[in-house]
């Protein structure tokens, strides 16, 4: 549909175990086609992910907030913060 | 067991050419100004080595301080430090390290230990409360890290060993404590050069009373609630350890890649901290005592093994393009065998393949190829072939053959895990570091990227971030405990947790002195207080703490601009300043020149980088 645009989520810090993605592989992420216009807070909704969830999220390199507007062909990393060694 | 009420303050003084020892004790007032661990460490080299003395001969002395938190039951205080003058760079160097060394020594009744001179043969030393017996390392030299671990620990609580590298000089030679290392700088070759294979404290001979019980129980309480609502301290550590930074990591560009080149991978995920939590079944194995719990362990080749921490991930898998997990734990595995850093080792194998491609030295090193890297690590370890020259390090290396652009280290000391052209602060941190390339000194990485409160690629403000973390880190690793509590501490104060997001995120942008400050750190000198028995002034005490690090961090660089070290050090490798990385478009560089002046100004350093003397008095560092 003219309307919708394509986005691939990737899940790591293991939110892909807690979202019980069934046959989720770390590669090719969540694909999902959504509807022109939205946030990536919906996307992530409907993905099955908690209201609140402290999670960080990153597009091409940059980190977003979960305000962003999707663009057709986004990939988005989401992963949980962490430090380094 | 005897009952100590805060600390025992006791040095022990071994002179290995006069196979004597001395007893001293700790000054009550360089205790209130150094704290103890890293600062304490220091300010007793100070009082006792000269200047110009060389790394590897009989004058250089090796530090062991323990921090007052140390058997204390604090949370995270299984830790102690190493000083000494490098072999590598050739200017100080202080090592944080976990493991059941630091307890066993403390809990033998020592707050620090002190070795200079050289032994006429190979000893390995062993420690109790009276003090330290010079027993022949026959059986033990020559061997493994894990031989000579096993035999020395018949004889007490923990030991440090060094391995075959430590002996034959390798100048980035570590020790090892249980499953940690006294990493950085090449310490295993000052034991080497002293002959002292290891070193075995008796342990449980004292037991440390905490002087205010009550006040120090609540507090721990308070500590280990922020450790467990911490994101990172109690969620992404404790389930993939310290690689959980990977992905984060690579998706900004700020891994290491082929030399430096790179910033990012398409296979980087092969190596994460969530592949091998799930493809080796780990878990924990971690320093004692610990709430955090970052180390683990696993299944891998059919043996239980340690999992490689992020630094050794990245530096002996991405940076030289190798992403098999397996691959990247054999070299590890190696690495605690002989007992090498892992980190210079990724960083000399880098420039080593680089080499090898320009045809500057002729190995059967490959980017992207295990072929040939087990075989180099054994030589460099032993000093075969071309191994040799590589055991000295990049620097010198790159001296001898050429391709010192590529060189990728900072006053000798090679990087660790972060591409800083993707967060310009950490390349700040990266040339300020008194030991060298250092990540640990200032981690401005988790400002700009992990908790993306910085834009990473703007210098605004990055100096007095760099400096605010230097300060904070040189006072955590003199209490002594783990420096990732820090990331617990910080985002507890109420006026952090209660502000919006993007409001912190633009007044650090804009206002980083205030934003820092609201990072309410008291928990760190109250649990201090607490435990020497001191009577604790909120706020005002919490500033003699960051002060206290400043004390520390700025000894150190007085005590390395004596060897030599100022402006001209502190800079970064020439890729890093002219080139971009491939996986950015910007092609973004580290603007170091502009960070650097501001930088030095906010120090209290004049503009060739060396402490101005007000600053040493405003401190209270005698000038020598």
């Amino acid at each position: 549909m003219a309307n919708e645009i394509a986005i691939r989520i990737k899940f790591f810090s293991g939110i892909d175990r807690e979202l019980k993605l069934e046959n989720y592989n770390h590669e090719q992420g969540l694909a999902m086609n959504v509807p022109a216009g939205k946030r990536l807070k919906w996307a992530l909704r409907t993905a099955g992910m908690p209201a609140f969830s402290n999670h960080a999220y990153f597009r091409s390199g940059e980190r977003i907030s979960t305000r962003a507007k999707l663009r057709n062909g986004d990939e988005v990393t989401c992963l949980k913060p962490s430090g380094g060694g | 067991m005897r009952e100590v009420i805060g600390s025992n303050n006791r040095i022990l003084e071994i002179d290995l050419s006069t196979k004597k020892f001395t007893v001293s004790e700790i000054n009550k007032k360089d205790r209130n100004m150094y704290l103890g661990g890293k600062g304490m460490g220091l300010k007793l080299l100070y009082d006792r080595m000269e200047p110009g003395v060389d790394p590897l001969g009989e004058d250089n002395m090796i530090a062991f301080t323990m921090g007052v938190f140390m058997g204390s039951g604090a949370p995270c205080s299984g830790r102690f430090e190493a000083v000494t003058k490098s072999p590598l760079t050739g200017i100080m160097t202080c090592s944080s390290c976990g493991g059941p060394f630091g307890m066993a020594l403390k809990t033998t009744g020592w707050d620090a230990m002190i070795i200079r001179g050289k032994a006429s043969a190979p000893v390995y030393l062993a420690i109790d409360s009276k003090g330290v017996q010079f027993k022949p390392a026959k059986g033990i030299w020559g061997k493994d890290m894990n031989q000579a671990e096993a035999a020395l620990l018949k004889e007490g609580a923990g030991a440090l060993v060094i391995g075959q590298a430590g002996e034959n000089l390798v100048r980035i030679a570590n020790i090892r404590s249980g499953h940690r290392f006294v990493g950085r700088g090449g310490m295993g070759a000052v034991l080497g050069s002293k002959n002292v294979k290891g070193i075995v404290a008796k342990g449980g001979e004292i037991k440390i009373v905490p002087a205010k019980k009550e006040k120090f129980k609540k507090i721990v309480r308070r500590f280990n609630k922020y450790i467990n609502n911490n994101p990172v301290t109690s969620g992404t550590y404790r389930s993939f350890g310290t690689n959980s930074a990977t992905i984060a990591c690579n998706t900004t560009g700020t891994i290491p890649v082929r030399n430096f080149t790179g910033g990012s991978h398409g296979e980087v995920h092969k190596i994460s901290g969530e592949t091998m939590a799930e493809r080796f079944k780990t878990k924990w194995d971690t320093c004692k005592p610990c709430t955090i719990m970052c180390g683990h362990k696993g299944t891998i080749a059919g043996e239980e093994r340690h999992i490689p921490e992020y630094e050794t991930v990245h530096l002996l898998g991405s940076n030289l393009e190798i992403f098999d997990p397996v691959a990247v734990s054999d070299f590890n595995e190696l690495c605690s065998k002989y007992g090498m850093d892992t980190i210079s080792l990724g960083g000399i194998l880098g420039w080593a393949m680089e080499a090898t491609e320009k045809g500057l030295i002729k190995t059967s090193l490959k980017f992207g190829s295990t072929e040939g890297v087990a075989d180099m690590i054994r030589d460099i370890a032993l000093c075969r072939g071309i191994g040799k020259d590589l055991a000295q390090g990049s620097r010198l290396a790159a001296k001898k053959y050429g391709g010192e652009d590529f060189a990728m280290h900072v006053k000798g000391l090679e990087l660790p895990g972060y591409e800083p052209r993707g967060a310009v602060g950490h390349g700040l941190g990266y040339a300020t570091a008194n030991r060298g390339g250092c990540h640990l000194s200032s981690y401005v990485i988790s400002i700009e990227i992990l908790f993306n409160m910085a834009n990473p690629f703007t210098p605004k403000w990055k100096h007095y971030m760099v400096k605010f973390m230097e300060n904070l880190f040189a006072a955590i690793n003199s209490l002594h405990i783990c420096q990732f509590t820090a990331y617990a501490v910080m985002f507890e104060p109420f006026l952090v947790k209660v502000s919006p997001f993007p409001l912190l995120k633009v007044l650090m942008g804009n206002m980083a002195p205030l934003a820092m400050n609201l990072m309410d750190v008291s928990l760190f000198p109250e649990t201090w207080h607490a435990i020497l028995g001191k009577h604790y002034i909120p706020y005002l005490g919490m500033l003699k703490f960051i002060k206290a690090g400043e004390r520390v961090h700025v000894l150190e660089r007085y005590m390395n601009t004596r060897e030599g070290i100022s402006k001209k050090d502190d800079t970064l490798p020439l890729r890093l300043l002219t080139e971009g990385r491939k996986c950015d478009a910007k092609e973004h560089t580290v603007p170091l020149e502009k960070m650097l002046k501001k930088y030095y100004k906010s120090r209290g350093y004049d503009e060739n980088g060396i402490p101005k003397k007000r600053l040493l008095r405003r401190l209270g560092i005698k000038i020598q």
